[in-house]
């Protein structure tokens, strides 16, 4: 086998699996071909450029063909499920909270009642998270109205509780009904964590009860709202939900979140947010295959490893606020909160996989289990 | 019961490289190399095709049932490995007349506006 053949079959690796499978020795058989024509004419280098090109331009478009065949969504449906929820991103920082949230109240409400007028049809995949952010406004709007509190914040009220226990009811009820064992330990661990990172923060202070329950408030708020949708859309349809919703209340509710371009901490929850709310969903379109779910796995677990556990110490100690006067036990006290945060955001996008992964056989969602309609 | 025929229409206008594989086609199954070289050679080299653009091609021709299959054998010619064949199906050979209709309508009409310059090629279409 020549050089250039080897040269090729490492090229071939860049189209899919199943194009490879079926076109790979045909293709190579191809080039061998040309590659004999090329040596006796002395024109190597104008077939390697062509063949070069070839691939640049044939790869990319098989993997789109591909990924159309396998009943993953169409790219451009894929953009717009994600673009609802990069919006609060791009409100401006200095807007007054309430006019943010009135604005996307009213968009997040007209997409729900045009989502609802469309239930016959199958919704295209841009209502998602739009639907999954309206009924997370919905259910904090409805308590605060109930409770003739306009203020998000409510001075004697943990507010995470109020969207947490209609939703763990939700979970809780369907997870004992269908005997989800996974689910359940996962569900007990989100839970479970969050009095031990009460108890760290001290109990008596209404920052630590929101601290402590915000994640995994937020998380099976996000995994209630998915269910609907998991019975038709599976692992995408839940993953967006739980990312746009997730994020975008905190974007428009804790102010410490707010996008304030110049200070790199600040960059750096940016930089999450686009992991969580673009890049994981577009990975969770390869959620059928082994390698796309290790990859939407991996990817939190990583994002939360930095963000979460890795950076703040650093950012501590390098701020010019701090440097020379590190206390160490707060940066322990940091990290050890952080950790417990990261492991609460972990445990709950396993515990949305564990909910919602398509069995091996044959793509059939396991929450045909929960009752729904795959 | 007779089955409605798929409208060759609606697959026109065809994109280059599938009017040029059909068109190679038309005289008898032919390997993709082989397909190829008489592109090229129709074209004048206007036209070459890489694996990749060829073999995508012929899936997607595949699948639309313009072309199918036929047994895997060498071609002496080149070597003795084994190649895979393609003719054209019965669907494919009337979209080609129908894409070759269109297209001769469009010369009449280049021809009666005097639109064809002075090339090599417009020179064998005036004649």
């Amino acid at each position: 086998m020549s050089i250039s053949e080897r040269i090729y079959r490492l090229l071939l690796r860049l189209y899919p699996r199943q194009h490879r499978r079926h076109y790979g020795e045909p293709m190579i058989t191809h080039f061998r071909d040309q590659l004999r024509e090329a040596h006796r004419d002395g024109t190597l280098l104008t077939l390697w450029l062509r063949t070069l090109i070839d691939v640049a331009t044939t790869a990319p478009r098989e993997h789109v063909e591909s990924a159309r065949m396998r009943n993953v969504y169409p790219w451009p449906e894929v953009l717009l499920a994600i673009l609802p929820g990069v919006l609060p991103l791009l409100l401006p920082p200095q807007a007054d909270r309430i006019e943010r949230l009135v604005l996307l109240g009213l968009a997040a409400t007209y997409l729900v009642v045009l989502g609802v007028y469309r239930k016959r049809n199958r919704p295209t995949a841009w209502v998602l998270p739009v639907l999954g952010l309206a009924g997370t406004y919905a259910v904090l709007w409805g308590f605060f109205l109930l409770l003739g509190e306009w203020r998000w914040f409510g001075e004697n009220l943990p507010y995470p509780l109020i969207y947490l226990l209609p939703a763990a009811v939700v979970v809780l009820t369907k997870l004992i009904h269908h005997g989800n064992r996974p689910a359940l330990v996962l569900f007990g661990t989100l839970l479970l964590t969050s009095p031990g990172l009460l108890l760290w923060q001290g109990a008596g202070s209404r920052a630590a009860y929101t601290a402590a329950l915000e994640a995994p408030a937020l998380i099976l708020l996000a995994a209630a709202l998915g269910l609907p949708f998991a019975g038709r859309y599976g692992l995408l349809g839940a993953l967006f939900v739980a990312g746009s919703a997730q994020w975008a209340i905190e974007f428009t509710i804790d102010p410490s979140l707010q996008i304030r371009f110049g200070t790199w901490p600040h960059l750096l929850s940016l930089l999450n947010t686009v992991t969580t709310l673009v890049i994981i969903p577009l990975l969770a379109l390869r959620a059928q295959s082994g390698r796309g779910r290790t990859l939407a796995i991996l990817l939190p677990l990583a994002t939360c490893l930095l963000f979460l556990v890795v950076l703040p110490p650093l950012v501590y100690t390098a701020s010019p606020y701090t440097a020379g006067h590190v206390d160490i036990a707060a940066v322990l006290e940091e990290a050890v909160r952080n950790t417990i945060y990261a492991a609460q955001i972990l445990a709950g996008m396993a515990f949305v996989l564990s909910l919602y992964s398509r069995s091996r056989q044959g793509n059939v969602a396991v929450t045909s289990q929960l009752g729904h309609q795959p | 019961m007779s089955t409605a025929q798929p409208d060759p229409n609606q697959e026109i206008p065809l994109t280059p490289a599938v009017f040029h594989i059909l068109l190679a086609l038309a005289d008898g199954e032919k390997h993709g190399y082989a397909i190829m070289k008489e592109i090229e050679s129709a074209t004048e080299g206007a036209v070459t095709m890489g694996p990749g653009t060829l073999y995508g091609s012929i899936k997607r021709m595949l699948k639309a049932g313009l072309i199918r299959e036929s047994q895997e054998r060498p071609d002496l010619e080149l070597d003795d490995e084994r190649r895979r064949y393609y003719e054209l199906a019965g669907y494919g050979r009337r979209v080609l007349e129908a894409e070759a209709r269109r297209l001769a309508q469009a010369v009449r009409m280049a021809r009666r506006k005097n639109a064809l310059g002075g090339s090599t090629i417009t020179r064998r279409l005036a004649t």
